[in-house]
């Protein structure tokens, strides 16, 4: 496990601490996930989650197939709270900057193809969509953070190069991890560049089922903890001195196990779920911290993974998936 | 009336100063961290309560001593006549019951902000946080009977 | 039935000959007919495992699709595949079998499957994605199979008329009447025989 380099102790989070050891008693626990994974139909499912977080929002739904409504009204509760408990504004900012990246993608491809994909905006980011498509149309990309500026300019310059959309992906994604894994808040930056790593390891994984490890030069994210030019070349050199080199890093059980799950089954769920775990159990150091903002952050992230997994369970209700592969992905 | 009084009353005056501001500040942390409970679960109140109120018995313990010192002084009634060594030896013996009040007071504090955070995860755990919070508590009793054996001598 | 001809021996000879053309054909029908159900029962035993693995396939890749894009943000799903760089393309030329233009389909893919932000996607989208692209080239495939046993059934049906048609209505009919005439025939010339006879008799009564 590589642990923050220190983690920040402030007494301006008394309420907030209350507040948020509160609510994570009320995250979903494992019986909990086992009895959603164990119900029959999406119904039973819905009903097992009432008394929980989700019980205020069951009404509303006329069918389980409205999940994801119930899902964007948590993730707007919880993002709400944390506006409320946060005392450092920056921190929450550096939450939601992913968000502001997607966005950002969206506008640029919009921009190229000149179509509109306003609905594809999400409205977690910190620039508002409307502000964010005011910006575009007036390419007054100076009213932009000066990173996501830059990533406006490789991003562009990517496409352009080949003439490829994903060229642009990987390229605002890439500043996207330069921007998160440099934070100036050592919890959070730690966490994206474990992020990186697992990342990483993940697309090499990915192309190596398509046997186009040649192309991870392209979407290699950076800031991780992994050496680059290591990295590089255990993954040019062939799986074998991949898993190798991956196998002196804490990364090692995901990745192995992740792996041979990857080889019998044809399937990346195991990797998936090892690789949100780890990121779950990085987050939980912050059970025994006293008070801080980091215990927000990691509420936080405990709660999107939450939401995850309840899409997933419902998805996988409704679609008839089999309880073990829902079982396998859901992490806690 | 000789100088030693205006020692003597500042004696007092610190040692009910820093226990209040010590216990404020142990009560006003702990406090905090209770409502931010109680937010989301009120039914939690009696069993935090008792942690919240703990960093407070400094405050009083620094007003008992001030209190023993302003008797012993005579300011209730007609002050007594003390030279400047003599309103030195109040000021000393304000000395542990204020001093030692404000430090434990604020950690006390912390304690007991941590056993509610604790408590708002297991209620059933919470004396056991209460005992951790007493533990700091008999450091502020030792300054307090510090300050009660020096009284006893004093003139 | 007995055709409406004159019975002639010229007609005779016209009728055999067009009953023994009549049994020829019909010979040659039974057998392209034998050989036609042969073709199609074969083709509709690889169409019906075909059908039922392309089904059982089809659910199933529909299902990890469904089951992958759950991992990922709704927005972030819709992103990754607005922008395709892979295209599918089918040619198709005909082949003739027993007679019957069926149509063979070529299937092309050109670009690559996965060409998305690999951070905002599960990699079990791209495993849906190739699965998918797979069942694309089976249900192409299963068309065609579909479409020539369609094309050959019809072929087959319309055999079986004519082999009918021959079997019951022209071979019976050409029989009766070629039975008819020679019967005609030989009346007439018994008619004619007595006629002689009697002639003869006249003329020997008379001498």
């Amino acid at each position: 496990m590589i642990y923050p380099e220190r983690l920040i102790e402030d007494e301006r989070y008394a309420y907030a601490m209350g507040v948020i050891r509160s609510l994570e008693q009320r995250l979903l626990d494992r019986s909990r996930w086992e009895r959603l994974i164990e119900a029959e139909t999406p119904d039973d499912a819905l009903r097992t989650l009432a008394d929980s977080d989700y019980s205020a929002y069951l009404p509303e739904l006329s069918s389980p197939h409205e999940y994801e409504r119930m899902l964007v009204r948590e993730r707007e509760r919880v993002h709400g709270l944390l506006e409320r408990l946060m005392v450092d504004p920056e921190y929450l900012v550096y939450l939601r900057t992913p968000f502001d990246y997607h966005n950002l993608r969206i506008m640029l491809k919009a921009k190229i193809k000149e179509m509109n994909l306003s609905h594809l905006l999400t409205p977690f980011g910190n620039i508002p969509p409307a502000e964010m498509e005011r910006i575009f149309q007036d390419e007054r990309y100076d009213k932009l953070p000066s990173h996501l500026q830059v990533a406006v300019e490789r991003g562009v310059v990517a496409y352009y190069e080949k003439y490829r959309m994903d060229m642009l992906d990987h390229a605002v994604d890439r500043c996207m991890f330069e921007y998160l894994t440099s934070l100036e808040f050592p919890f959070m930056r730690n966490y994206w560049r474990c992020v990186a790593d697992l990342v990483n390891i993940r697309t090499v994984l990915r192309l190596d089922v398509r046997d186009e490890r040649e192309k991870m030069r392209w979407v290699y994210m950076p800031g991780g903890f992994l050496p680059e030019k290591e990295f590089m070349a255990a993954c040019d050199a062939g799986m074998d001195s991949f898993l190798h080199f991956i196998s002196r890093f804490p990364y090692r059980e995901v990745v192995e196990d992740g792996y041979s799950y990857l080889k019998r089954e044809n399937s990346f769920l195991r990797f998936e779920r090892l690789m949100e775990e780890f990121l779950l159990r990085y987050l939980s150091i912050t059970r025994y911290h006293y008070m801080g903002p980091e215990v927000l952050v990691s509420y936080w992230g405990k709660k999107e993974q939450e939401i995850k997994n309840l899409r997933i369970v419902l998805s996988g209700k409704i679609n008839r998936v089999p309880q073990e592969v829902i079982r396998e992905r859901i992490a806690v | 009336m000789g100088d030693g009084i205006l020692l003597a009353m500042a004696g007092a005056a610190l040692a009910a100063f820093f226990g209040g501001v010590g216990s404020a500040i142990g009560v006003g942390l702990a406090g905090r961290v209770a409502t931010g409970v109680l937010a989301e679960d009120p039914n939690k109140f009696g069993k935090l309560f008792l942690l919240v109120a703990l960093p407070g018995t400094q405050g009083f313990y620094g007003f008992l001593g001030a209190i023993l010192l302003i008797a012993k002084a005579g300011l209730l009634a007609n002050p007594k006549a003390l030279t400047l060594a003599e309103g030195f030896q109040y000021f000393i013996a304000s000395i542990p019951v204020g001093l030692a009040g404000i430090v434990s007071a604020i950690h006390q504090g912390k304690v007991c902000a941590a056993g509610v955070e604790m408590g708002a995860k297991q209620p059933e755990a919470t004396m056991k946080a209460v005992i951790y919070g007493a533990l700091v508590e008999t450091y502020a009793i030792l300054g307090l009977l510090t300050t009660i054996f020096l009284w006893l001598k004093l003139p | 039935m007995v055709l409406p001809v004159s019975a002639t021996r010229m007609e005779l000879l016209n009728l055999k000959k067009r009953l023994a053309l009549a049994r020829r054909g019909h010979k040659l029908l039974k057998e392209k007919q034998d050989e036609l159900m042969r073709v199609i029962q074969e083709l509709l035993k690889k169409v019906r495992t075909l059908r039922r693995e392309v089904e059982r396939e089809f659910t199933q890749a529909i299902q990890r699709f469904l089951f992958a894009r759950a991992s990922m943000e709704d927005f972030a799903v819709e992103d990754a595949l607005l922008f395709p760089a892979c295209s599918f393309t089918i040619d198709f030329r005909k082949k003739m079998v027993m007679n019957v233009r069926i149509p063979v389909f070529e299937k092309h893919f050109e670009g690559e499957l996965v060409t998305y932000s690999f951070y905002w996607t599960s990699p079990e989208l791209d495993l849906a994605l190739e699965r998918l692209e797979k069942m694309v080239e089976r249900l192409v495939e299963l068309a065609e199979y579909e479409k020539a046993l369609q094309l050959l059934a019809d072929e087959m049906e319309k055999t079986r008329r004519r082999v009918n048609a021959l079997e019951y209505i022209l071979i019976p009919n050409l029989e009766d009447t070629v039975k008819y005439i020679q019967m005609k025939l030989s009346e007439m010339e018994r008619g004619n025989i007595t006629r002689l006879m009697r002639i003869k008799d006249v003329i020997r009564k008379e001498g």
